[in-house]
């Protein structure tokens, strides 16, 4: 292991971010006469310059020399050596005297001289009169007033509809906008369409043909209703709802940095929001329990005690980084914010880190609120690079009652281990040492902070506070591993008592925290106390208990009827799931920054109904899945078309590409073997074994017959398949799925191995299920595409089939060489004349000997040297077949060879050999150049029993048959070398010693492959092959993938 | 809003304002010098001080102590010997004879600084510009940038025998459409995922897409030549395309014998690095926008901490390959259109513990190389000081090597954004700066 790998943070990269709005409140600058061009100028060139090479030193605290670069004013202003700045005039401006090293006392900055570009630049500004414009957010507080998103959720009736189009309340809303913009919706979609678009976007799955044909046949007025009831009882309507929130907290089984270690546990919480969605718990409650569900916990009932710790692993999941526990919480917290700002407020806070938000009004002051609640909080860990281990960081699930209720031998054996750990890790040595560390810490932070109070810096000791970190957290490293031994009893002891752990959340020492001036932990601004952003509070900030984090707190602040954001995200978020896009496009981004939405009085609309229904989402499913808006035609008129392209008002419904989930789950469930159940955990390696690092990270694909929702997720190496159709970013929210259409995705569709045997499972179905052909088609299309086969369409796919039959058949034919001629025979009977007519007859080396064979005479070979030449050399292509009848000796040489025309090393042609010095152990082989060789396995002979052998070579294989029967075989497209030896008989070529002992008799030479030795396809095989094919269109045509 | 024209030019119309074909080539902000980018990723930490950063007071001083970051340290003389090459006679060690003899083809980087001293955050930061969340890689913003010359084949390849660090993050597209994430081939027998038809004979693949697109012309005919749905079509054309023109791309064997001798290639290797240097020669020649490749890994790679002679075994493996690509484009004459970028995500430490074999982390000077597409050759640009600790002169942060790299590419950093989560992002963030001195 290496120790230190991760050293030191370099110190001045932390000031990655402007810094020149300062931190405080106080922002006196104008929002004055700086032209656009000027403003650009400066904001492209001069402010992160200044950022970049001036303000480590002249930032926003006053430096030695007094000089802050940091505002206009400030700049003129200047520090004990005079005002900075000169408008207009470089040369008399000290500042340019000091960049280009004028005067020998003053040489800026102190690390070397700027590119003279940059100096240029700073002079072209101050010549330009140095324009420096108001800082946007100045602007934002005063627009932030009267943004429609911060309004309160206005109580609107819906407008009244004189065309009596509208049939309900959202109709209404969105005819008004149509009649605006002159447009007319299209007609209704049909029935087949309907239930196939519900069904694609309540369950995520193809419906079954016989509910089509229920539907369709169904006129009865409430037959919609029981449609969309029947789906949202259903547990497939949680799994793909429940994959809409979890790609909005971004979901992953392992932890991210560069380690990724799995969370076993990350899996109950997927369960969680799954069985949220399925029950209908309300969204409030939904919300709360994932922010402080463990708080909440505690009050009771018990019997939600389980479901509410658990669901506090929308905060645990937060992304991990480097290599250490809890490595720069600062990020840990950042994504903590980030996903709630945009998944719950719609809000990007994340950005108000480092400085005040530039379009929205946050103040970084707003930001280190919230933060507080967090770093008053503890995150879970699942484990870091070794000798790294953290299996103390997860809740154990277990009320007082249930511990009560526990068997005294479990409670005593948990509590006995839980007493070792504490006294082992108590004693241990590294303690102190871990102690000595952080008192030192402490105090060169101390330090630190007067050095920056008075406005000074110290790179040494910046950089030191980042070694020591590291070291401290290598500390907490070694300490954590000496108990890990006795951990993993623990938790086997908890296992047994019947006990879980979740990947949750609890209570850390509540504390107040300070701004970190550009995002620097170790650089501390003023104080603020935890809350939640001051523009947003409206005057009544959190009031949080004493001895508490403020997750309780926010998380009913989060969901109060008043707060104008949350229930609109929400109600646009399921709207963008339903319709494909959002009323506000910019689902995750409801601030100054993001779009307006296209229909606000109906998305407030929306969102009273919303809290109205005690937050129900089903609620909103059925407003919306009622509206003759969600069930209007894909079609296009042509005067709409030309109004509004993009559909911007609704005058038809989108049609929509299949997700990834729903492609692969749709095209299991037609092709039959998608297990509908929830799979158990997934199947990674035993947490005692694992020794993931940086250089190794944890890396898994797990393939599953279950719903992909259930698919095992990384982070660091992100799901192939997923990743390919446009999945979930594991890493951060994914407010949005994108839709490409890439080539990588057809090669996928048309050669992955799941695509074919999926096709081929689902062939296989239908051919047993429908020995009828026509029949066989129509419940083909009724079952993959859920609509009856149009005039013609029967005839026209049995066409293809019978085609693609047919070429099957003689390609496998012609594959197998076509015909065969014999092309040498020797019977060996008393000589060596080949009876095949082409006269290639042999020559006898050595002393070989005629004795009784298997039929007539053969010959006998004693392994010294003797051997038969035909004196041919032939060139027999890719399909070609030799057969003799051998009676081996009961030894051999090395590498003896019964036949062949090779001359070893990197020679061509083919051999049939021993195997080195097994005796009697035979593969057949043959160059493809070079020294690369194709060889198959061996086929063993018995000495002294007269067997037949047959090596046979076709364009894809090569085979050994032994007694007629296939012994052995190689797949090999490469092509055959022809030779240019002699064929010969008994010989291995190279060495006179390497020949074969025994009798041969009958040998002869095809060229082609003889009718015996091919696999015949059976007219079955073929059939089935010709409807895997159709199979395969059906699940990756179009009308698949697409739901209109 | 054009109101003329037939209901498909409309549905066309419609198309586009969603953004249109998005790999369709496109002119960049300026005119571009390099239309082509070969990256070359040395994973674990290239020692500056030990290959093209010559410290002779560090040699001098072997054993002394420093202060470093509060600490005392022990300065390590490199175990290299080196010489001048090059008219401009810049010292390279004996780990690379081979690029030493190109040196006057490469412009020299010897300030790099990175922001990160892990492997992980640092990486992430040479790809994708911040060392803490992932984001867009460099290959993945060209390609969104410039679209592709071959629509038969991905903008951006990576030949990665193993993962490097990060995994495949480092060449995500991220929130960019994902059409631009890179591609990964693994050199070897099946290098692109699911390229091969596991059909018996390409006539039947052939069959079977004939039957597809009428398929899915008539459904795309009911639905009004939905251009979504074409654009799913061409997408199939598309692949069979790619079925038989990547297959060509990467097969070597019409290679001449003295090109296989300059990379060092054996006949019927389809692995080695040599292999993939030729590759990414033949890539970029089929009009492949991005190529990295990644030599070699998150295991096995430059981190050497137990001994620098680790280094010999890679830069074994490099140099002769990568000499010959520099060569073998220039010979072709597509040096002057392509960029070669030689990056790795930090360097190695001049001091240590007492006569330490190996050397640390270290990204607060380091070396980088860069050579043709718009690239001064010859160039030294940058000086770290007298032991190779801290840069001295002219610092390149990796946001500036990102800002210079997309001006040679005819690319602004400035203006290649992408709207995501409520702002614009950049590869470069809020930074960078062109490196003009470098720029011939």
């Amino acid at each position: 292991m290496k120790r230190r790998d991760v050293m030191l943070v370099r110190y001045g990269l932390l000031l990655l971010v402007l810094l020149l709005s300062s931190t405080g409140a106080h922002r006196s600058v104008r929002a004055d006469e700086v032209e656009p061009a000027a403003a650009e100028f400066f904001e492209a060139r001069i402010r992160p310059l200044l950022v970049r090479r001036c303000l480590r030193c002249h930032g926003s605290r006053k430096s030695g020399r007094g000089l802050r670069l940091d505002s206009r004013k400030a700049v003129v202003r200047g520090g004990k050596s005079g005002p900075a700045l000169v408008a207009g005039k470089p040369a008399a401006s000290l500042l340019i005297r000091a960049v280009r090293h004028a005067d020998a006392g003053l040489k800026m900055p102190p690390g070397g001289k700027l590119p003279e570009e940059e100096i240029r630049l700073l002079e072209h500004w101050i010549r330009l009169g140095a324009p420096w414009p108001a800082n946007a957010s100045t602007r934002t507080l005063s627009d932030a007033a009267t943004h429609w998103s911060f309004q309160p959720v206005r109580p609107l009736g819906p407008p009244d509809d004189p065309s009596g189009w509208a049939e309900n309340p959202i109709d209404r809303f969105v005819v008004a906008r149509l009649k605006q913009q002159g447009l007319k919706p299209v007609g209704g979609a049909d029935p087949v369409t309907l239930i196939r678009r519900v069904h694609y976007d309540l369950v995520g799955l193809p419906p079954a043909w016989k509910d089509v044909e229920a539907f369709r046949d169904d006129h009865s007025e409430d037959a919609y209703r029981r449609l969309i009831d029947r789906l949202l009882g259903s547990p497939q309507y949680g799994e793909r709802w429940g994959r809409h929130w979890l790609d909005l907290a971004r979901y992953a089984d392992t932890q991210g940095g560069s380690v990724d270690c799995p969370i076993p546990a990350a899996r109950l919480y997927r369960d969680y929001v799954i069985d949220s969605f399925t029950s209908d718990k309300p969204y409030d409650e939904f919300i709360r329990e994932q922010i402080a569900g463990d708080l909440m916990a505690a009050q009771g009932p018990d019997g939600q005690f389980r479901e509410r710790v658990i669901a506090t692993g929308f905060l645990g999941l937060s992304i991990r980084n480097g290599i250490f526990k809890h490595y720069h919480p600062e990020l840990i917290i950042e994504d903590t914010i980030d996903t709630i700002g945009r998944s719950i407020l719609g809000l990007t806070i994340r950005c108000s880190r480092c400085h005040d938000h530039k379009v929205e009004p946050i103040s970084t002051a707003d930001y280190y609120r919230l933060y507080g609640i967090f770093a008053s909080s503890r995150y879970p860990f699942s484990g870091s690079e070794l000798p790294g281990f953290s299996a103390g960081e997860s809740v154990l699930l277990v009320t007082p009652a249930q511990w009560a209720a526990l068997p005294i031998e479990h409670r005593r054996g948990i509590e006995g281990l839980r007493a070792t750990i504490a006294g082992t890790l108590a004693k241990h040595p590294t303690r102190k040492d871990l102690e000595r560390k952080r008192k030192r810490l402490a105090g060169d932070v101390r330090r630190y902070h007067q050095i920056r109070s008075r406005g000074d810096f110290d790179v040494v000791l910046r950089t030191s506070i980042d070694d020591q970190d590291i070291r401290i957290r290598e500390e907490i490293s070694k300490l954590d591993n000496s108990v890990r031994k006795l951990w993993y009893d623990l938790k086997g002891t908890e296992r047994l008592a019947g006990l879980e752990r979740a990947y949750a959340m609890r209570e850390a020492s509540p504390r107040d925290v300070h701004v970190q001036v550009a995002g620097d932990p170790f650089d501390p601004g003023p104080l603020v106390r935890r809350g939640v952003p001051e523009l947003l509070a409206r005057g009544q900030q959190l009031e949080i208990p004493a001895g508490q984090s403020g997750r309780l707190q926010l998380a009913r602040w989060l969901t109060s009827p008043d707060n104008p954001l949350t229930p609109r995200v929400a109600a646009n978020y399921i709207w963008q799931f339903h319709f494909g896009k959002g009323i506000v496009s910019t689902s995750d981004d409801f601030g100054l920054g993001g779009a307006a939405p296209t229909h606000p009085e109906l998305l407030d609309w929306l969102a009273r109904q919303f809290i109205d229904n005690r937050w129900s989402v089903k609620h909103l499913h059925r407003l919306i899945l009622t509206s003759k808006t969600w069930r209007l035609s894909g079609t296009a008129s042509e005067k709409s078309l030309a109004t509004d392209p993009t559909n911007r008002w609704y005058w038809r419904f989108d049609r929509r590409r299949r997700d990834a989930e729903s492609i692969r789950d749709g095209i299991m469930q037609v092709a039959g073997t998608l297990n509908p159940s929830r799979p158990g955990p997934h199947p990674f390696p035993p947490e005692a074994n694992w020794q993931f690092s940086q250089h190794g990270p944890f890396k898994a694909v797990y393939d599953s017959p279950h719903r992909s929702v259930y698919l095992m997720t990384q982070r660091l190496q992100r799901h192939p398949y997923l990743t390919l159709f446009d999945g979930p970013d594991t890493s951060r929210p994914t407010p949005r799925r994108k839709n490409t259409a890439k080539a990588l995705q057809a090669l996928y569709l048309r050669n992955s191995p799941f695509i074919h045997r999926q096709a081929e499972e689902l062939a296989k179905q239908l051919v047993a299920a429908e020995p009828d052909r026509h029949r066989r088609v129509r419940r083909a299309i009724t079952r993959a595409w859920s609509r009856e086969p149009v005039a013609g369409e029967v005839d026209e796919v049995l066409s293809y089939i019978n085609q693609y039959a047919a070429r099957t058949k003689q390609e496998a034919d012609a594959r197998q060489g076509g015909a065969s001629k014999l092309v040498l025979e020797y019977l060996f009977d008393g000589d060596v004349k080949d009876t095949s007519g082409r006269k290639r007859h042999g020559t006898l080396v050595g002393d070989p000997a005629f004795v009784a064979g298997h039929s007539g005479q053969c010959v006998s070979l004693d392994g010294d040297g003797d051997y038969i030449d035909s004196g041919a050399v032939m060139d027999l292509g890719n399909a070609f077949a030799v057969e003799c009848w051998v009676r081996p000796g009961p030894e051999q040489a090395l590498y003896a060879d019964i036949f062949g025309n090779h001359l070893g090393g990197n020679s061509r042609g083919f051999v049939l050999q021993q195997k080195g010095n097994e005796t009697n152990q035979f593969t057949a082989s043959f160059g493809i150049g070079g020294d690369a060789w194709v060889i198959s396995k061996p086929i063993t002979l018995t000495a002294g029993k007269w067997q037949h052998v047959a090596m046979v070579r076709t364009p894809s294989k090569l085979q050994l048959f032994l007694d007629g029967k296939l012994g052995a075989e190689v797949a090999s497209p490469a092509a055959a070398r022809p030779s240019e030896l002699s064929f010969r008989v008994g010989l291995g070529i190279t060495l006179i010693k390497r020949c074969f002992r025994g009798e041969i008799d009958e040998l002869r030479v095809y060229r082609g492959v003889p009718r015996r030795y091919r696999p015949r396809a059976t007219a079955g095989q073929i059939e089935l092959a010709a409807w895997s094919s159709y199979s395969r269109l059906l699940l990756t045509a179009n009308e698949f993938l697409y739901v209109d | 809003m054009a109101t003329g024209g037939s209901l498909r030019d409309r549905l066309l119309q419609a198309a586009r304002q969603e953004g249109g074909h998005p790999l369709a080539p496109r002119r960049g902000h300026a005119a571009a010098r390099a239309t082509n980018l070969i990256i070359v990723n040395l994973t674990g930490g290239l020692s500056h001080i030990d290959s093209f950063d010559y410290k002779p007071r560090l040699q001098a001083d072997h054993g002394k102590t420093i202060d470093w970051r509060g600490r005392p340290f022990f300065l390590n003389a490199s175990p290299f010997r080196f010489r001048p090459y090059g008219e401009n006679g810049l010292p390279v060690s004996e780990l690379f004879p081979h690029l030493a003899r190109r040196i006057d083809d490469l412009a020299v980087i010897r300030s790099m600084v990175n922001d990160h001293i892990s492997h992980g955050q640092a990486t992430l930061a040479m790809h994708c510009g911040l060392t803490t969340v992932p984001m867009p890689s460099i290959g993945s913003w060209i390609s969104y940038g410039l679209g592709t010359g071959e629509p038969n084949l991905p903008p951006f390849v990576v030949l990665a025998s193993a993962l490097p660090y990060m995994g495949n993050q480092v060449w995500d597209a991220s929130f960019l459409p994902a059409h631009h994430t890179g591609t990964r081939l693994v050199p070897g027998q099946d290098p692109v995922p699911h390229l091969k038809s596991p059909l018996p004979s390409v006539s039947l693949g052939q069959l079977e897409q004939l039957m597809l697109s009428k398929i899915n012309r008539r459904h795309a005919e009911d639905r009004q030549r939905d251009p979504r749905l074409q654009a799913r079509m061409s997408s199939f054309r598309t692949a069979a395309g790619m079925m038989k023109l990547a297959p060509r791309v990467l097969d070597v064997s019409g290679e001449t014998r003295s090109t296989l001798e300059q990379y060092g290639l054996v006949s019927g290797d389809r692995r080695s690095v040599a292999w993939q240097m030729l590759a990414a020669r033949r890539l970029v020649e089929h009009g492949v926008r991005v190529v990295e490749v990644v030599h070699t890994g998150s295991g096995a790679n430059w981190d050497s901490h137990g001994d620098m002679q680790q280094h010999r075994t890679r830069a074994g493996e490099l140099d002769r390959p990568l000499a010959a690509l520099i060569g073998d484009l220039k010979i072709r004459g597509m040096l002057d259109t392509t960029l070669v970028a030689i990056c790795t995500e930090f360097g190695r430490s001049p001091a240590g513990t007492e006569n330490e074999k190996g050397r640390n982390h270290h990204n607060s000077a380091f070396t980088c190389l860069l050579a043709g597409g718009g690239v001064r050759a010859g160039a030294i640009h940058g000086q770290s000081d007298q032991y190779g600790n801290l840069v001295a002169s002219d610092e390149v942060h990796v946001h500036d090597l990102h800002a210079t790299i997309l001006h040679l590419m005819g690319l602004d950093h400035q203006r290649l954004t992408y709207r995501f989560g409520g702002r614009d992002f950049r590869l470069t963030d809020v930074h960078g700066r062109v490196v003009s001195e470098i720029i011939s």
